[in-house]
């Protein structure tokens, strides 16, 4: 009886409709990358015509969240655009790209914190802007992170195991950030 | 080894390829199903989640269909081809998305998906062939270790 009293209860992730239901959030969260990697455009990302990444990265400027971050847009991101436009194309893509599959799933939930947090003070305090939006996307990649999400109806679920009794330095690399 | 570790060794390998089979056969249905965002170019903003090209249609398509038949024949060789190509036309898509019009259509949304179901293709294929590669009963150095 005491044993039974001290078994751990079953998580809700034992169940298999909650792990379908997690594995739903993540490629809702990969969906909301991959269609707003689209107007990320190359090769001026909307400097011309001031629209585009230009313009959105611009109200962090214009509408400032914290200035420090403020600064580092005007001095460096926005006069560089051409080249950090490149990186934020990737960066997106990837986040798109690897939740959708579930590979390294924990490692990109963090990334997507970081874009998030990059997003949110860019655009915090913009015009017309629902700030509950931005928190809710941290709130998903956190959910995602604590759930470590792809390893149901996800790649990281498939590769795990072999990764596992693998003693290779990318295997043991794979299970930590999976 | 005893003849134990060795079935036992077998069973781990054979669970590991039927596992990534049906990733395979997972992953090439989604790239096959993704390809239908080709008809989906006036749709109204939120459902319009990708803007796939009618050559990108066609490379999720009929590579998509190939990483199908890799995991349904048990054929390591096609979810490779599958990935590899899914990868270069995923790599095709970065290098033109500067131009107008790109050889694939679509915007960075198809490098995406092409990017996605080519890379989870890839390592499915990979892992698949280093399990294939080791005899059973030595399905890794740890295992060897268990043994008595």
């Amino acid at each position: 009886m005491t044993a039974a009293m001290h078994d751990p209860p079953a998580g809700p992730l034992a169940s298999g409709l909650s792990r379908g239901l997690l594995s739903v959030v993540r490629i809702g969260v990969a969906v909301m990358w991959i269609q707003n990697v689209a107007w990320k455009r190359p090769p001026d990302f909307g400097r011309a015509d001031d629209n585009g990444l230009f313009f959105w990265a611009g109200q962090a400027v214009e509408f400032p969240v914290f200035p420090p971050y403020s600064a580092f847009v005007e001095v460096l991101f926005l006069p560089s655009i051409e080249v950090v436009g490149w990186i934020i194309l990737l960066v997106e893509g990837g986040l798109g790209a690897f939740l959708l599959i579930g590979l390294a799933t924990r490692f990109w939930a963090v990334v997507g914190l970081a874009q998030t947090l990059a997003i949110t003070l860019s655009v915090l305090n913009a015009p017309h802007e629902w700030h509950w939006s931005y928190y809710l996307m941290f709130l998903a990649h956190l959910a995602i992170f604590a759930t470590a999400a792809g390893r149901w109806f996800g790649l990281d679920g498939v590769l795990r195991p072999a990764w596992s009794r693998s003693s290779g330095r990318l295997a043991r690399a794979m299970v930590r950030l999976s | 080894m005893n003849s134990e570790a060795l079935v036992n060794g077998a069973a781990l390998v054979n669970d590991d390829r039927a596992r990534y089979d049906r990733a395979a056969i997972a992953l090439g249905a989604g790239s096959l199903v993704s390809s239908i965002f080709v008809l989906g170019a006036d749709a109204p903003t939120p459902i319009d989640f990708a803007h796939v090209g009618l050559g990108g249609a066609i490379v999720l398509a009929a590579l998509g269909l190939v990483g199908i038949l890799g995991g349904a024949l048990h054929r390591g060789s096609l979810i490779l081809v599958a990935g590899g190509g899914l990868t270069i036309a995923a790599l095709v898509q970065l290098a033109t998305l500067p131009l107008s019009p790109r050889p694939l259509g679509g915007d960075a949304s198809m490098m995406a998906l092409l990017g996605a179901f080519g890379i989870g293709l890839l390592a499915v294929g990979l892992a698949r062939r280093s399990a294939a590669s080791t005899p059973p009963g030595t399905t890794s150095i740890l295992d060897r270790k268990a043994d008595p």
